[in-house]
């Protein structure tokens, strides 16, 4: 838990951080996000002590910073820069034993450690130990920046735009990783991040500046549903309602599906929903329960025909994974002109189905004032 | 695979080596001070000798032209160019001591420009098969020293005593000693002062957004002046302290002398020196101090750890040029009365002897030369190998 009580930090005549209060909860994720030069940097360098401030007291698990050594204290929060800032003359495991060295472990211990964090960022110990930073990408170099930070096991790790100089792809990538990283971690996390998109997908609670304040400290959800005033909303965009959706994963969501394998008997099937009438559409699996393409109980050839019955050949362009947001599953909806979408898992079989009545709900919930 | 070609550069070696036949081999003087004359390879040595010559310079020259990419091939003008660097002084000496003459008693034999020019064209051979043997340490240190070890052994045991510019050394055998030797101090001392202060500058620049004009200003100005204005420069101020103050004359600090030596080789250190602690500091990237910083290190910490290791070869590289400059402004200093093997020099110089001026002239290169390869080695030793990494392509 970390306290910010009443913190102020002035640089000459214009002040950064203005009389701040936070809390953040043990074991959470706090996006600090906001325009350049709202403060949100300078407030993660005032909580380990790489700045002091000229007012207020900042209480980690209810100790006082101030009575710490400030190098002693940092040695126990994590620290991960936008730049990385691998010591160069060092190698890969070198620059990850800094802080154990630091703390004076033995070479057993670091040894072990280093090699537990390589398996934690899925890097091949033997293949990185004795690179030298230049000889990595920055997508590695950051997962090794992660690496260093976490190699004391601190309870706080404090991330200054992290993964900002990475490029989309390898980003989403390193964000992936590290919410799998923290779901087991469970660290006390304050994320720096100018990308709203990137806040709304990590964080627990999200923080917005503005000027050395918090204009608005809450959920992800509820900043987007229901932002404070005109600043909030101009901030997280017209597009809040979808942005929102990008929290709620689709396993969450998603329906049982009417399915009929290709080995059941699919005329008999068939026939019984039509007289049901209460389900047009049905999913078509192979013996190993993938997915081939929906059918219309409605039009089909008897004898049924494997070619002309399966409405959507192309297949993997209506489907979406179970690891999907609402929003993706919006976006892949409005882009094939359907108002029902499978899902499937990681081996393509099919796990369940999401209909745009479900997606209505979510955002009806939410209440929008506009 | 090993494609027949040209090598340009043992082809330029051997060229300016078949070149150098058409110089002035060797010098006859019927004493050290008069002109004498030349003599061609021909006139000079035994016919078997110059023909032994003129052979191994068609070998570097064919070598040159049939170049193929095997070890031979790379070996072959190194090999060449030791056996041609030692026959020159050791054919010379020959010479030397085979040609009497009751009537000239004080007769003298000196390297001509041939000879000279020789020697130098045998070693762009060593150079040659020193590039190409980048990756074989032990037959490049073996091409490239052996030649010189050689010489060396020579001359320690007696074999190049005939020599010109050896009897003059021989015949002031204790003052070149004590002139190295000053010469030496000079140079060293100067680049020590230079080094803690000029380290200092550097830093001081780089802390301070307002001194960094006025230092390099400064800095620069003084590199700018030449050396003898500079040394002259010296003399009036210390003049005139040393009279006001007693003291300072008891110390041996007057206008002349080593003391305006001193000052103004150490300004002249200067400038390499505070560059490079300025440039070393600049190309710091702050993120590694920041994250150094935010993992818990102290001041001292990050220092020893991370600025010293990152910045050390690049300071270093200031002091080996500063060195280097140093050693060859020092021969210079002699001028006013500092002493050091500049005094053979102008000793030479004002005698119109041209030996003398080579006992002065070739240490202060052989110093220079040994001095840069030291410091090239030192700074390759101590250079991280994850900062030598992004070198490499370089070179």
């Amino acid at each position: 838990m970390i306290h910010i009580r009443n913190v102020t930090k002035r640089y000459g005549t214009s002040i950064a951080v203005d009389d701040i209060s936070l809390e953040i909860p043990t074991g959470e994720i706090c996006c600090l996000i906001g325009p350049s030069g709202c403060g949100k940097s300078t407030l993660v360098k005032l909580i380990n002590r790489m700045l002091e401030p000229e007012g207020g007291r900042i209480l980690i698990d209810g100790k006082d910073t101030r009575d710490f050594q400030p190098e002693l204290l940092r040695r126990h929060i994590g620290y991960v820069i936008q730049n990385v800032g691998l010591f160069p003359h060092m190698t890969v495991a070198e620059n990850i034993a800094v802080v154990p060295q630091l703390l004076s472990w033995n070479r057993e211990k670091i040894e072990g450690r280093t090699e537990g964090l390589f398996r934690l960022m899925r890097m091949e110990p033997n293949q990185y130990r004795d690179k030298y930073p230049r000889e990595l990408s920055g997508g590695e170099a950051q997962r090794i920046g992660v690496a260093r930070a976490l190699a004391s096991d601190p309870a706080i790790l404090l991330m200054d735009e992290p993964f900002g100089a990475v490029d989309p792809l390898n980003r989403e990538a390193l964000q992936a990783e590290f919410m799998k990283i923290q779901s087991d971690l469970k660290k006390t996390v304050v994320f720096v991040t100018h990308d709203l998109d990137e806040a709304i997908r990590l964080g627990d609670r999200i923080a917005l500046m503005r000027a050395g304040r918090i204009v608005q400290y809450d959920t992800p959800e509820e900043i987007l549903a229901h932002p404070k005033d005109r600043f909030v909303s101009d901030f997280v965009g017209a597009d809040r309602a979808l942005k929102r959706l990008s929290r709620f994963p689709v396993s969450e969501f998603m329906k049982e599906p009417v399915v009929v394998k290709v080995t059941d008997d699919v005329d008999a099937f068939l026939a019984k929903i039509r007289e049901e009438g209460k389900t047009r559409f049905v999913w078509l699996l192979d013996e190993q329960d993938r997915l081939i393409g929906p059918v219309d109980s409605r039009h089909v050839h008897r004898p049924f025909n494997r070619e002309e019955d399966v409405m959507e050949a192309n297949c993997p362009a209506i489907t979406v994974r179970n690891s999907a947001t609402l929003r993706e599953v919006l976006s892949r909806m409005l882009g094939q002109g359907v108002k029902t979408i499978p899902v499937i898992d990681d081996d393509s079989r099919l796990v369940g189905e999401i209909s745009i009545g479900e997606i209505e709900k979510v955002t009806e919930e939410a209440a929008f004032e506009c | 695979m090993h494609r027949v070609g040209i090598d340009r550069v043992t082809l330029a070696g051997a060229v300016i080596g078949l070149c150098s036949f058409g110089l002035h081999f060797a010098v006859l003087r019927p004493n050290r001070l008069s002109s004498g004359d030349g003599l061609f390879v021909w006139n000079a040595l035994p016919s078997s000798e110059a023909i032994i010559l003129v052979l191994l310079w068609l070998c570097a020259l064919g070598a040159g032209l049939l170049y193929r990419k095997n070890r031979p091939f790379r070996l072959a003008p190194g090999l060449i160019g030791n056996v041609v660097l030692v026959l020159v002084f050791l054919f010379t000496a020959g010479m030397a001591t085979n040609t009497t003459d009751p009537d000239l008693p004080f007769l003298r034999i000196s390297i001509g420009s041939g000879g000279w020019i020789m020697a130098f064209a045998s070693y762009i051979l060593i150079l040659s098969s020193q590039q190409k043997l980048a990756d074989r340490g032990f037959l490049r240190l073996f091409v490239s020293l052996s030649g010189l070890t050689a010489i060396v052994l020579l001359l320690a045991t007696g074999h190049l005593s005939d020599i010109s510019v050896i009897k003059e050394f021989s015949a002031r055998q204790g003052r070149f000693l004590s002139e190295l030797s000053q010469h030496l101090i000079i140079a060293g001392a100067s680049v020590g002062i230079a080094t803690i202060i000029g380290t200092g500058l550097g830093v001081w620049a780089f802390r301070s957004r307002i001194l960094e004009r006025p230092v390099f200003f400064f800095v620069n100005t003084v590199q700018t002046l030449p050396s003898l204005a500079l040394f002259g420069l010296m003399i009036a101020p210390l003049a005139l302290l040393s009279q006001r103050y007693p003291v300072l004359r008891d110390l041996g600090i007057q206008g002349i002398g080593w003391a305006p030596a001193l000052i103004a080789l150490s300004l002249y250190a200067l400038l390499p020196i505070t560059r490079n602690t300025y440039t070393s500091l600049r190309i710091l990237d702050p993120d590694v101090i920041e994250a150094g910083r935010g993992m818990g290190m102290n001041g001292l910490q990050v220092l020893w750890r991370i600025e010293i290791p990152l910045s050390l070869p690049i300071i270093l590289s200031g002091i080996r040029t500063a060195l280097v400059q140093s050693i060859g402004n020092t021969t210079v200093a002699a001028l006013i009365g500092a002493g050091g093997l500049g005094v053979f020099v102008f000793q030479g110089l004002g005698q119109a002897v041209p030996d003398l001026i080579l006992l002065g002239a070739i240490p202060v290169i052989v110093l220079s030369v040994c001095t840069d390869k030291l410091m090239a080695i030192l700074i390759h030793q101590i250079t991280p190998k994850g900062i030598a990494l992004q070198e490499e392509p370089a070179s």
